[in-house]
């Protein structure tokens, strides 16, 4: 009985220890060496199972041993326990084992990124490089970073330009990333697989080919911002050094012409002094008045040096841009051709008003449609157009203090010859031209690149040989002056006297000289004191004349309130003009023909008040 | 017999004087006592002569025209300057006004012109285009230019002015100390106001600006 007892237990032990060996080939994924393992747990089994069921149905041929079963018990035990505890074993080799493979595929992809970005850090290294060359370099490289190169292709886009392996073709498995210059999204990068793979960290992709993808194009977008900013470098010096040059040549030109105009002052002077010596018939007459009209067109040219060289004073003030180039295109019109077709386009809304001087705006008008028209010798079309100026345009201007929200741009297009693309440079310089000896002076378009940065705007020039050439200048805007508003300071003084005599009392000679002109200017004729004794002189002499008295109540020797009361004093009602810088002074006038003028006055007031005190309100009603 | 009006030319082209000079003299009432080339020469004529009337061009070398009419007007205060310019230039006029000038002829109006101002300035009545006058507002200290340009330039001392002119003509800083008898170090402190001022930080800067300022010709 025990020993069919310990057979028994034997067999269920060795059961549970093959239970638990069966369970290790999962663990161990499918080990072959396993398998073998576990048949032996299984036949130790069977053969404790028939070794109990012979002692249970009492087969005597084959007794049962206790000792031996007792030690296949112990045995069983022992494989039941070492079964147990090698599970956990086995699973930890296991990971063990997975990890180190993943590591390994993790480290494999790592190499063929910083392969990859070598390789790009190699190709942007050389100097020599273009852009394209870049990109192009770049996009050929990016198969050899992914998992799958044989079937990996990839495309980066550039604005609207496109580098791609040559077998780019999007497919459902795409990794894509943005390229960011400056923050703005200018293209992208993208990487296809051309047939599917089983699924990773982004479908078919690893996690390391994102970080891959996002380096490259964070790489490439740096390079652009790099390479635009060394072009913008490099556009900024040729700027800079054309801009010196002009510089120069305005400086040397404003000197040359300053001198120049002095010689054709008395080549003119000395001309004209000529014909006034001659008699009226003379031979000589025709040929001076030649000789002083080729000095008056020599000054021109000055003139014009003058102005490129900024050497000439301009009054600038708010126009209307679109009203000056409509006048300037009626002008146009007696200058150009009939086989000239004059198309102006103005667009009025916005109102764009630029702070100019519209003799200059009206000339940098002039001199590109002339130029423009010199450009068509067989006929053509010439189009002026105004209208504002877009971000890109308005974005060139050099002038950083220009703030203006605002800024219009006036085109001047022809459909002439052209200008070929190794002069467009030269186009500005005083003195270039590319007209017949004779024929042009080469200061026309060096006048309107002088006037139109002088007005903070900036020209540019597009041209294609035998399509035609655009000038188009951009000028920052300025608030619209409204119509109805007078100008600050009036052009001319109106009221008129006739001849009027005045007696002028001022002590300070250089005051008074200029009020006298004044005076005079205004068609009265003026008597000067410098103190109040010779006020009470010329009063006395010229007492029935005199029409009105103007005095500085501060005068020496007679002060101007003693001269009024001496004046009244004897018996004269004319009327007095008194000016001080002492409003306190004014309060003791004595009488009501006497009227007060207080410092600073100017002379259009100066003219008012005579005017009035002249009875010139009266004299004006009664003529009316 | 009326005491002829004497007049001193004042002009570095030596053409330009001699055809003023000419001219003026063929006028009976008028008498040119000399003509000069630099306004230093203007001074020193002005206060030995003691002139009527001093025509002086504005483009002066060495020392300065307005300077120049300054230092008359203090040594001989019956002189009367006439300032005569290519150019119809506010900064000019204004500049002519601040140093009491009687006239302001520019050189593209008839030679007559300059007769007629001399003879009218020398009874007394100042020459000035109406355009000018228009302008003119008489104050407490006298007669001046309204509406003055509120630039930058004046910001600067008479000094600092003169400097500025003589960097716009090229003088070099050794130059320009020679030419103000003053040290090297002074012209530095007066550059280096100027260009504080000014927030002008390069001598080419400071030329240009000078010229579009009226301060020096081109």
């Amino acid at each position: 009985m025990i020993p069919d007892l310990v057979v028994g237990l034997a067999a269920i032990v060795q059961y549970a220890a093959a239970a638990l060996a069966l369970r290790v080939p999962r663990i161990i994924r499918r080990e072959p060496a396993w398998v073998f393992i576990v048949a032996v747990a299984f036949l130790m089994a069977i053969r404790r199972s028939i070794v109990l069921y012979r002692s249970l149905s009492h087969n005597t041929a084959h007794p049962t041993d206790l000792l031996g079963e007792c030690v296949a018990l112990a045995i069983s035990v022992l494989m039941l326990v070492g079964m147990a505890r090698l599970g956990p074993f086995l699973m930890s080799i296991v990971r063990s084992r997975d990890e180190l493979r993943q590591k390994t595929g993790h480290l494999r992809e790592r190499v063929k990124e910083l392969n990859c970005l070598f390789a790009m850090a190699d190709l942007v290294s050389r100097p020599e490089a273009s852009m394209e060359e870049i990109l192009q370099g770049t996009v050929d490289l990016v198969p050899s970073g992914w998992q799958y190169p044989e079937i990996t292709c990839a495309r980066v886009q550039w604005g609207n330009q496109a580098f791609d392996t040559g077998n780019f073709e999007e497919t459902p498995w795409t990794q894509s990333c943005d390229l960011l210059v400056y923050g703005e999204r200018v293209g992208c990068v993208q990487v296809c697989y051309l047939q599917d793979k089983p699924p990773c960290d982004e479908g078919p992709f690893l996690q390391e080919e994102r970080s891959l993808i996002n380096a490259i194009a964070g790489r490439l977008g740096r390079i652009i911002e790099r390479r635009q900013t060394e072009d913008d470098k490099a556009a900024l010096q040729t700027q800079l050094h054309q801009a010196q040059k002009m510089e120069a040549v305005g400086l040397l030109a404003g000197g040359v012409a300053h001198d120049f105009n002095n010689l054709l002052t008395v080549i003119r002077g000395n001309a004209g002094r000529v014909r006034g010596m001659l008699a009226a018939d003379h031979k000589a007459h025709e040929a001076l008045i030649v000789l002083e009209q080729a000095a008056q067109q020599a000054a021109g040219v000055t003139r014009s040096l003058l102005t490129f060289s900024r050497g000439l004073p301009v009054e600038k003030k708010p126009l209307d841009l679109c009203a000056v180039v409509e006048e300037s295109t009626r002008l146009l019109r007696r200058m150009i051709p009939a086989a000239i077709e004059l198309d102006v386009d103005v667009q009025r809304e916005p109102p764009l008003w630029i702070r100019a001087d519209s003799t200059q705006l009206q000339q940098v008008v002039l001199n590109l449609a002339i130029n423009a028209r010199d450009a068509m010798p067989d006929g053509g079309t010439l189009r002026v157009a105004v209208a504002p100026a877009g971000e890109s345009d308005a974005g060139e201007l050099v002038d950083s203090s220009s703030s203006a929200a605002l800024h219009g741009r006036l085109e001047v297009t022809d459909t002439g010859v052209g200008v070929p693309l190794e002069i467009r440079e030269r186009i500005f310089e005083p003195f270039f031209t590319t007209k017949e000896r004779g024929q042009g002076t080469g200061l026309g378009l060096s006048v309107v690149h002088g006037i139109v940065e002088d007005h903070g705007g900036r020209i540019t020039v597009q041209s294609q040989v035998g399509v035609g050439s655009t000038f188009t200048i951009v000028f920052p805007c300025v608030r619209p002056e409204p119509a109805s508003e007078e100008p600050s300071t009036p052009a001319t003084i109106t009221p008129q006297g006739h001849g009027e005599l005045i007696l002028l009392a001022e002590d300070d000679a250089h005051t008074r000289g200029i009020i006298a002109l004044t005076l005079e200017s205004l068609g009265y004729r003026v008597l000067q004191a410098a103190d109040g004794l010779a006020v009470l002189d010329i009063c006395e002499r010229y007492r029935q004349k005199l029409r009105l008295f103007i005095l500085d109540l501060d005068l020496p020797k007679c002060s101007g309130l003693e001269c009024i009361s001496e004046i009244r004093g004897r018996g004269m009602t004319t009327p007095v003009v008194a000016i001080t810088g002492n409003v306190a002074l004014g309060l003791d006038i004595p009488d009501c023909e006497t009227v007060l003028l207080c410092k600073p006055f100017g002379m259009p007031e100066l003219a008012s008040v005579v005017w009035s005190a002249l009875g010139g309100d009266a004299r004006w009603e009664a003529r009316s | 017999m009326k005491e002829a009006i004497s007049v001193l030319v004042v002009d570095d082209h030596a053409m330009v004087r001699q055809m003023l000079t000419n001219r003026l003299d063929e006028e009976p009432d008028i008498t040119v006592v000399a003509g000069v080339g630099t306004a230093d020469d203007a001074v020193t004529e002005a206060v030995r002569l003691e002139p009527s009337i001093v025509l002086m061009d504005i483009d002066m070398p060495g020392m300065l025209c307005f300077d120049a009419a300054r230092t008359i007007g203090t040594q001989c205060p019956d002189t009367r300057i006439v300032f005569l310019s290519a150019f119809f230039h506010d900064r000019y006029i204004e500049q002519a006004m601040a140093v009491h000038a009687w006239g302001y002829i520019t050189k593209s109006e008839p030679e007559d012109a300059v007769v007629e101002a001399i003879r009218r300035v020398s009874t007394g009545v100042a020459y000035f285009s109406p355009e000018v006058q228009a302008r003119i507002v008489v104050d407490a200290q006298g007669a001046k230019l309204a509406h003055p340009q509120r630039s930058r330039v004046s910001t600067l001392s008479e000094r600092e002015l003169e400097v500025l002119r003589y960097i716009a003509r090229g003088l070099t800083k050794k130059g320009i100390a020679r030419t103000m008898h003053l040290s090297v170090n002074t012209v530095n402190r007066h550059t280096a106001n100027i260009m504080a001022k000014l927030d002008i930080h390069d001598r080419v800067e400071l030329a240009r600006f000078a010229i579009r300022e009226g301060l020096a010709e081109a």
